[in-house]
């Protein structure tokens, strides 16, 4: 108990949760507090800094899980297709084992192309509700609000691939950017479980 | 003063545990899970997605409140089942056997799918206390929905439950005291001996053993079990590809054969690992024998191989689906020569994920040749195949290396060129190492259907001696068996392949041969999943008919043999399947 408060006294100081703290899956609409973290480099990053872009993507990554791996090339050329609109993509990596050391390593190896937020203290990943890698966050900076949680798109599973038949992310871009509401703001998100050791665990 | 009221609320909402809470209740979200049933078939939870609700029942044999909630489900199940309400037992008790489960559900006319839980680490995780307690869960979230007894008296709980999931109203009573017979859990009373479970001693050299020779550094395993940090970052995933049988990449019923290359984990070593896991990962103390792993691969185990053929370099893609690649390869040979032994030496180890060999190519059925075609198949982690003794593989000068090569992407392209190594008999062996294939090359899958199976059989003139199995099948091949059906009339199951895995082309090599007398049938049969269940489906839209390539299906066994009598001339053609 007395770990506890020590943890949720942190979360709440440093205002990075989503309304209040609690692991469970944050909902589209929830608020998204402001963070400041380092990155693979050892560059400071603070999320409200980026209050002028259209959107902020989000998707979260550890070393060594194939779908990440498989996903980043994906969000990369989402980046690079939606160049023209001023929306922000980064990676979070919400680990215990991942050291900066590592994840320049990773990033280098597998050509990321995109900043590495490091949250070694797990910090932001017990705020947000992350549970596993590849789950994609898009955020409104004008309202700081979440719009849209969940995988990239349907293509990927444990060990295959098909077909997309639901582009989830690029269709919540085409909605902000059109200034409609997002569709589908929440998919079930196929990735690598992250260990988060003080969170309540589910079933 | 409102800002340390909020501290409060958020002490109490993460208050925090080290490791899984073992009571589930309404609301409460329930983790994926796989499980075969009394007969031999698989079932995963999450496959459920598509339902409207899934129904579970903790269930025991010989117990009167599980047999009175088998009985009540199964009538329900007739008035449900049409609205999409998935109905599925779990036997926990350890007392209980998939023969004798099957035994008491025939006796009491009960149809439903009994999963046998045998290492209760599902019915642990389930909170199951009671035989006769169910669970109803919404797979939109997997949320636990109402748990308790089906029905006492007038009152049927589980019933409005489901009425109410069904019309997306919320169900009033979510909860009620089911009774029922107690379910024996001696580990659930351990759970605190489970923080002594020690890293050092059980976890590290149980993965060194079952896990390294592909998690390590430049292996085909995606991440590295280098260190203790690694193992406890990839702690929840581990325990969640257990709970799925995701990994190892072993695909075998236990129940049925077995097999000198068993790539599974004992029933002890998953539950140690689960459990360990389930108490938070302990590092305990002493040193971490993962960080001591040594760092070379094997180059040709056997020796220099007599012949190394050079396969074609293929360049792998970042990400995306590849097809199978096809090659042909000219034999330099200008004489005949006897194989014993073959390996491979892959180029790229972390994305070379099967290669089946053969001379000539996969022969079709009823085709006659010189060779028996199949050759050797490569593996990650697998051995070199080794002929058993006083036998051997015809190679003829002039034959063709026929490759089917499977590369995975994993996010970087790379270039692979991969070796094959021959190793040549001193004199022409008493047996030929033969092949015999059963395949059905007209076979058309329907469109949208989730269970469709196709056989095709094999019947042996003369009595044989059988070395290893292999089923085979793309992107749709869901459950495979083999089926022995003797000249006397009794049936045996050689091999259960409860879920096929298309990315592990296994061959099921028996630890010790089976004698299969002269008239002995054995049927292959393949069951294929062609619906938008199937997350590796490419069109679930498609009647899917026979092809080479992963979008198009095979229905295509094979068994390695030899005569148990002298061949009088061991170069005579093989015999093919009719």
């Amino acid at each position: 108990m007395i770990r506890g408060m020590r943890i949720s006294w942190r979360l709440c100081v440093l205002l990075t949760a989503f309304g209040t703290a609690s692991a469970s899956v944050p909902a589209p609409g929830a608020h998204v507090a402001d963070f400041t973290l380092q990155d693979e480099t050892g560059l400071a990053h603070e999320l409200y800094a980026l209050s002028t872009k259209k959107a902020v993507v989000i998707m979260t990554q550890s070393n060594g899980c194939p779908i990440v791996r498989l996903a980043v090339p994906a969000l990369r050329e989402i980046r690079d297709r939606y160049r023209s609109w001023d929306i922000e993509f980064l990676l979070l990596n919400p680990t215990l084992q991942d050291t900066r050391d590592a994840v320049l390593q990773e990033a280098a190896e597998f050509q990321f192309g995109m900043t590495v937020l490091l949250d070694r203290t797990q910090q932001v990943g017990e705020a947000w509700g992350v549970n596993r890698t590849a789950e994609v966050f898009v955020i409104d900076p004008k309202s700081w609000r979440l719009l849209y949680h969940g995988p990239i798109d349907d293509r990927l599973s444990y060990e295959s691939q098909r077909p997309v038949h639901h582009a989830y992310l690029t269709d919540a871009l085409d909605a902000v950017l059109a200034n409609k509401p997002v569709a589908v703001a929440s998919a079930a998100s196929p990735g690598c479980l992250i260990n988060f050791p003080n969170r309540k665990h589910s079933h | 003063m409102r800002y340390l009221r909020h501290l409060g609320l958020s002490a109490a909402a993460v208050c925090c545990f080290a490791g899984p809470v073992f009571a589930l209740n309404p609301g409460d979200v329930v983790e994926d899970f796989r499980l075969n049933d009394q007969n031999g078939q698989s079932h995963e939870l999450y496959y459920l997605s598509d339902m409207k609700a899934v129904v579970l029942l903790a269930a025991g044999n010989g117990c009167a409140a599980s047999r009175a909630a088998a009985k009540s489900l199964e009538s329900m199940r007739a008035r449900y089942q049409a609205s999409g309400v998935e109905f599925l037992a779990i036997d926990s008790n350890l007392k209980d056997t998939p023969d004798s489960i099957a035994k008491e559900a025939k006796a009491d006319g009960v149809g439903l799918p009994v999963l046998t839980d045998e290492l209760q680490l599902i019915g642990e995780s389930l909170g199951f206390e009671r035989n006769g307690e169910v669970l109803i869960l919404n797979p939109q979230d997997w949320r636990v929905v109402y748990r308790g007894a089906v029905e006492k008296g007038e009152n049927h709980y589980a019933a409005a439950a489901l009425d109410a999931a069904l019309t997306g109203a919320a169900v009033k009573v979510s909860q009620t005291d089911a009774g029922g017979c107690t379910i024996a859990m001696p580990e659930r009373q351990r759970r605190s001996a489970h923080a002594q479970i020690s890293y050092e001693k059980t976890i590290a050299p149980m993965l060194s053993t079952h896990c390294v020779a592909c998690h390590r550094e430049g292996g085909i395993a995606p991440w590295q079990m280098s260190s203790y940090d690694m193992v406890r970052g990839f702690s929840p995933m581990i325990r969640e590809v257990l709970r799925t049988k995701r990994m190892p990449p072993w695909h075998a019923d236990p129940h049925y054969g077995v097999f000198g290359n068993d790539r599974s984990l004992t029933a002890d070593e998953t539950k140690a690992l689960v459990h360990w896991i389930e108490a938070g990962s302990p590092r305990g103390g002493g040193s971490d024998p993962l960080t001591q792993v040594k760092k070379d691969w094997p180059v040709w185990p056997l020796g220099t191989p007599d012949l190394v053929v050079n396969l074609p370099k293929f360049d792998v893609p970042a990400t995306g689906v590849i097809p199978y690649q096809m090659w042909t390869v000219d034999n330099p040979l200008d004489h005949d020569v006897w194989v014993r032994a073959v390996d491979f030496l892959p180029g790229a180890r972390a994305n070379l994920h099967h290669i089946i060999a053969t001379i000539g190519g996969e022969m079709a059925p009823g085709e006659k040749r010189d060779t028996d075609g199949s050759l050797a198949d490569f593996v990650p982690g697998s051995e070199p195949l080794q002929i058993p003794p006083e036998s051997g593989i015809l190679l003829k000068k002039g034959a063709k290396f026929g490759f089917q090569a499977h590369y995975t992407v994993n996010g970087k392209p790379v270039t692979d060129v991969t070796q094959m190594g021959l190793y040549f008999m001193d004199k022409p062996p008493q047996y030929r190492y033969r092949a015999a294939i059963m395949a059905n090359p007209r076979i058309k899958i329907p469109a949208n259907t989730k269970a469709y199976t196709n056989d095709a059989t094999y019947k042996f003139d003369r009595e044989v001696l059988v070395y290893s199995l292999h089923p085979h099948a793309h992107f749709r091949g869901a459950a495979a068996e083999f089926v022995a059906q003797y000249p006397d009339g009794r049936e045996e199951i050689l091999l259960n392949v409860p879920r096929y895995e298309f990315n592990w082309q296994t061959t099921y090599e028996l630890k010790k041969p089976i004698v299969l007398p002269a008239g002995t049938a054995v049927k292959y049969s393949m069951t294929y999943d062609n619906s938008t269940q199937n997350k590796a489906n490419p069109d679930p839209n498609r009647e899917v008919p026979w092809g080479q390539q992963t979008w198009d299906e095979m229905l295509f066994g094979v068994i390695r043999f030899r005569y148990l009598t002298l061949d009088a001339n061991p170069t005579r053609t093989a015999q093919t399947s009719p």
